[in-house]
């Protein structure tokens, strides 16, 4: 048991993607499946981020632009965009990506905290850290935050705003 | 680990067996209180003591064994007629079936009994018991319906099995139980009669031949048949008869009349009894432990995630098919009409209708009787009732009627409400009723049926009914309306004003209810569930609510609109119609958009503005309205184009979005893609507030 912990430990299993010039990754654990871009309904009343909802095998998903989600500036659907499906605790969502490129293990060891700032102005809040590997910087996402805590509130803002508005 | 496991899953056979149990005590209770004499229901609250005293015992849970075997020793003499049936006996009953309950509650919560006290409950059962003089140990002994189905011989009959005896014949005792759903039970015994005369004769039967003759018994009879055959020969020729449920056959012993011959009549009669019951019992129960096995093999307990998951399944398969007509559509355009193409046609069509079939006996599968609802009034009625010096008639009609269990699920609250309110408010005292001619006895009547696509629910007295001008009176004063909009009420619209947030008619603030926030709850509650509830109601006559709620809440037949490229679905049950207006049609009320429908006033949304889409409305000459209403007056919504209607599947947002207003869910399509379900009440609550802002300005 305790060697396998220290496995786990030394290495992580990250999927990474490409969002604009940066490159990011997500624990493979909580990576339910990567799928094309395929039509997304549009839902009204809800935060900018949110594209709508999808028919994942018969399920209803949502679907999160990451870009719009980190202020990014938007890219042009591709013949690579993706959408990664996630699942953290209860919640299944779909984010869109620019384009998925390798599952990679990295050593935990090479992942630092993450930095006060980084270029592309992803609040440093939702990382978990970076990772160096070689040459290349993988900046590891807390899905857990980005989906549970701020998303969440940012959600029930835009909901309270519209009920507020109604009750006017 | 493992004896845990096993542990845990005898738990819970043990506690679905209660739960079973529990209902049938408390059905039988209440219907003995008003049936005081009937044996039957004796029968059924002692067995089912019985059989909780056994199980509990065997699991080790003893507060609970104890109660139910101090339980059953009282139940034993209400049946030998030692106790008497009181209001009193059946308080006590209903005591124990409390603290059965709350056990039951504390092993389902903790897997052991809790600090829940029961000595004082034995105690009182122990006053009952002691009141009585009858020894303890025989108590226990029978615990069959065929407790009272012995058969007694009279002397002529007696000496008939002695002398058959000597010659050498079998004396059998059978008992025969027909199908309980058998149609033609006189005609089956009289096969059964003729049979057995064919092989011997029949010296007794109970009840008598022209009784049976007559259909004059409720699925089984008794006979004692003097003959040469063996018991299974009997049994065989009993057995070719059809629709016959179970047989019983034993000897009518020689001992057991000699043993008679030298005693007192009286105790001659007592240990025929017991003798006769027990072997009866015996077989009997063999026999029920049969049809028992038969059923659980015909019942599985599923996890409605599952159902849930296998619809899924089905709604993929169902987009699949599409697909596949689509690559066969195109292989034909292709390559021309093939042999196997037209065999790859078939077989699309052919999976599409399996499909489709598969997707219904799946919606089957989550459709529950609303009996497990309605089975737990009677207690809380009884209970009411005598808590409010009422006398209650509570009739149930259509136990039977399915409903999609998460509609079940909903369903109880609001009616519970209804039925307290027709106690506490709708019957009138005893006293009140006689002076008015009615009977003391006030009827509460419940009542669930299908209709169409629809289930309906009705709560019925005939008490007092409402006054529509009392109701009108009591909105001004709580303030809900004005003394002038209040004259132009009509007086179905004024009793409708018990619906608004803050009404309460009820003079005082009793236990039961009139805490200012019924009728409103009720009405979310049912329109949450996309359900109508409407009120008819006539002063001293009484009152009906008529609750009506679709089949499920997982299907429901939609009107599809397009909305540029997206699809919305509005559930049809708030659909009124659907008109085409034209441009030059629309009036103005101030700011807002209407149009006059048959003399009435239609104020006109977009669809778009209700759900803070933006975009450029398309300037036209002419749109489709849907008009939409929640129990109030109607609105128009306009869309771009109708699509027609069809049946969807509702699925949730997800837990991500949660509950968004203005819709209710999405589903999916044919083709694969998502539509959104539109949350009628949102919209109409949305679009009334904009109503009322733009004509105010």
């Amino acid at each position: 048991m305790r060697e396998e912990k220290a496995v786990q430990k030394q290495e992580e299993q990250l999927v990474v993607f490409q969002l604009g010039s940066e490159t990011y990754g997500v624990d493979i654990a909580i990576v339910r499946e990567i799928i094309r871009m395929q039509s997304i309904t549009p839902v009204p009343r809800t935060p900018d981020f949110v594209e709508g909802v999808i028919n994942l095998r018969g399920r209803v998903i949502p679907v999160i632009d990451l870009h719009k989600r980190f202020e990014l500036p938007c890219g042009d659907e591709t013949n690579d965009t993706r959408i990664i499906v996630v699942e953290v605790g209860e919640i299944t969502v779909g984010m869109i990506v620019d384009s998925v490129s390798e599952v990679l293990r990295i050593a935990s060891e090479s992942i630092d905290p993450p930095p006060p700032v980084i270029s592309s102005g992803v609040n440093t809040a939702y990382l978990r850290g970076v990772g160096k590997l070689e040459d290349r910087l993988i900046i590891l996402l807390d899905l857990q935050k980005i989906l549970h805590e701020e998303e969440h509130k940012e959600l029930e803002e835009s909901l309270k705003q519209v009920v507020a508005t109604e009750e006017e | 680990m493992t004896s845990g496991f096993d542990i845990s899953q005898y738990l819970n056979i043990f506690l679905d067996e209660a739960d079973e149990q529990i209902q049938i005590l408390d059905e039988a209770i209440v219907n003995l209180e008003n049936d005081k004499k009937n044996s039957d229901l004796l029968n059924d609250i002692f067995r089912a003591a019985h059989t909780l005293k056994g199980s509990s015992a065997s699991m080790g849970f003893e507060k609970m064994a104890s109660v139910t075997h101090d339980l059953e020793n009282v139940l034993d003499k209400l049946r030998q007629g030692e106790v008497e049936v009181t209001p009193e006996i059946i308080d006590l009953l209903l005591e124990c079936l409390d603290i059965i309950k709350v056990l039951k509650e504390e092993i389902a919560s903790e897997g052991k009994e809790g600090k829940t006290e029961t000595e004082q409950l034995i105690s009182k059962l122990k006053v009952v018991l002691d009141g009585t003089t009858v020894a303890k140990n025989e108590i226990t002994v029978s615990f069959d319906a065929a407790g009272d189905e012995h058969i007694q011989l009279d002397d002529v009959e007696k000496g008939l099995v002695s002398e058959a005896y000597r010659k050498g014949y079998f004396v059998w005792h059978i008992r025969v139980t027909l199908d309980s759903d058998c149609m033609m039970k006189g005609p089956r015994a009289y096969i059964v009669f003729n049979n057995l005369e064919s092989i011997g004769e029949i010296i007794k039967t109970v009840p008598s031949a022209e009784d049976i003759e007559a259909e004059k018994f409720e699925n089984q009879f008794h006979l004692v048949l003097v003959s040469q055959e063996d018991k299974s020969n009997v049994e065989s020729i009993i057995d070719s008869v059809s629709e016959i449920e179970s047989i019983v056959i034993k000897p009518v012993s020689l001992e057991e009349d000699k043993l008679e011959e030298t005693k007192e009549p009286e105790q001659k009669e007592d240990v025929e009894d017991k003798e006769a019951t027990e072997e009866v019992s015996d077989d009997n129960n063999v026999r029920r432990l049969k049809t028992e096995k038969i059923k659980t093999s015909q019942t599985v307990r599923v996890d409605v995630q599952r159902l849930e998951n296998l619809m899924n399944l089905v709604g993929e398969l169902v987009i699949d098919r599409i697909r596949l007509a689509d690559v066969g559509e195109n292989l034909k355009n292709h390559l021309g009409t093939e042999g196997t193409l037209e065999t790859l046609e078939e077989v699309s069509i052919h999976i599409g209708r399996i499909t489709g079939e598969l997707q219904e006996e799946i919606m089957k599968a989550r459709m529950f009787p609303v009996e497990q609802v309605f089975n737990r009034f009677p207690r809380m009625v009884r209970d009411l009732a005598r808590r409010a010096g009422k006398e209650i008639n509570f009739q149930v009609v259509g136990r039977e009627t399915e409903l999609d269990r998460t509609v079940i699920e909903e369903i109880g609250d609001p009616l519970i409400h209804l039925l307290r309110n027709a106690i506490d408010h709708g019957i009138e005292s005893p006293e009140k009723r006689r002076k008015l001619g009615k009977p003391a006895e006030g009827l509460v009547k419940l009542s669930a049926s299908h209709q169409e696509n629809q289930i309906v629910i009705t709560v019925e007295d005939d008490g007092a009914g409402m006054d529509p001008e009392k109701i009108k009176a009591k909105a001004i004063e709580k303030g809900l309306i004005n003394r002038e909009n209040a004259r132009r009420l009509t007086p179905k619209e004024a009793i409708n004003l018990i619906f608004k947030p803050g009404f309460s008619t009820a003079k005082e603030i009793s236990d039961v209810s009139g805490r200012g926030v019924g009728m409103d709850i009720v009405r979310n509650h049912i329109e949450k569930i996309n359900g109508v509830i409407d009120i008819h109601s006539e002063v001293g006559k009484g009152t009906k609510f008529t609750i009506k709620l679709p089949l499920t809440l997982a299907i429901n037949r939609s009107l599809l609109v397009k909305l540029e490229e997206s699809v919305f679905a509005f559930p049809l049950s708030n659909v009124v119609e659907i008109i085409n207006v034209e441009k030059d049609e629309i009036k103005h009320i101030h700011r807002q958009e209407v149009v006059m429908v048959r003399g009435e006033v239609l104020p006109l949304f977009t669809l778009e503005e209700l759900l803070d889409i933006k975009r450029e409305t398309p300037k036209r000459e002419s749109f489709p309205v849907v008009v939409v209403k929640i129990s109030e007056k109607p609105v128009g919504i306009i869309v771009d184009q109708l699509l027609g209607e069809q049946e969807i599947v509702i699925k949730s947002l997800g837990d991500y979005l949660g509950q968004v207003p203005g819709l209710a869910g999405a589903t999916i399509m044919g083709d694969g893609k998502v539509a959104l379900i539109l949350d009628i009440r949102g919209l109409v609550q949305h679009a009334r507030t904009e109503e009322y802002a733009r004509i105010a300005n």
